[in-house]
């Protein structure tokens, strides 16, 4: 007797962009996938709910990435204004 | 001769796997890496399920050169402590990055930086990718029994 199984290899994707990094609307795409994932066998109203679930997440993260971008370039600003180029500071302007 | 690449898990991970030479566990596992490799036209060797070893890729030069936003050796993979999903085992990576890039490659070999190099998978993107100037990713599907990256059924 014997029991069908095994060891296997899952697909992976690739993304690339050029002349830039990725948005947070990018990365929250990839991250709520990450975060919630809905099995193609799941009960209907099960899906519905875990999909109503992961539009609110990405929103959620998309929110959040601003806010630590805007952070961070508060962060740099300063460290460019104290190291004396603060002509620089329009640079991080998005 | 150029590169020919197949995704592929190579069998003698299988068999490692069965001798308990890689460890999953985050934190307190081996360290897993991704490198990349050249563009199909700029190598020559051959990668499918009879890869056993990074010192394939360096040993046919097919690596991608260290610069331009690439660092030999490849990027260190997080790896997320395998569980169970149902009735399968399931073991994740989180997404790597290399910012700042500009290269083309045609695949990837994931290994265990930690048992000698031993391979994990082979990884071919269907063709060159290229980036320039820009952000190149890999995204590993979700910890799921139908998706997950490696999974024991």
């Amino acid at each position: 007797m014997s029991v069908e199984g095994g060891v296997l290899l899952g697909n992976f994707t690739i993304r690339s962009v050029d002349n830039r990094g990725f948005t947070p609307e990018e990365i929250a795409e990839s991250a709520v996938d990450k975060i919630i994932y809905v099995g193609t066998d799941s009960h209907p109203l099960v899906r519905e709910q875990a999909q109503a679930y992961k539009d609110r997440i990405r929103v959620l993260l998309v929110a959040y990435f601003k806010e630590v971008i805007a952070s961070h370039n508060t962060t740099l600003a300063n460290r460019l204004r104290e190291a004396g180029h603060p002509e620089l500071i329009k640079l991080l302007e998005i | 001769m150029a590169i020919s690449i197949t995704t592929a898990m190579p069998t003698s991970f299988k068999v490692e796997v069965l001798k308990a030479t890689h460890n999953f566990s985050n934190p307190g596992g081996s360290t897993f890496k991704l490198a990349l490799l050249k563009a199909t036209a700029a190598g020559t060797g051959t990668y499918n399920a009879t890869t056993t070893n990074y010192s394939d890729v360096t040993g046919n030069s097919d690596e991608l050169p260290n610069g331009s936003g690439y660092t030999t050796g490849g990027n260190t993979l997080s790896s997320v402590t395998p569980v169970a999903d149902s009735t399968t085992a399931v073991c994740d990576f989180a997404d790597t990055s290399w910012t700042s890039a500009t290269f083309t490659t045609c695949g990837g070999l994931i290994y265990n930086d930690s048992a000698s190099d031993e391979a994990v998978a082979v990884l071919s993107f269907g063709g060159d990718q290229q980036v320039s100037s820009g952000t190149f990713q890999i995204q590993f599907p979700a910890a799921a029994a139908a998706t997950a990256i490696i999974r024991i059924a």
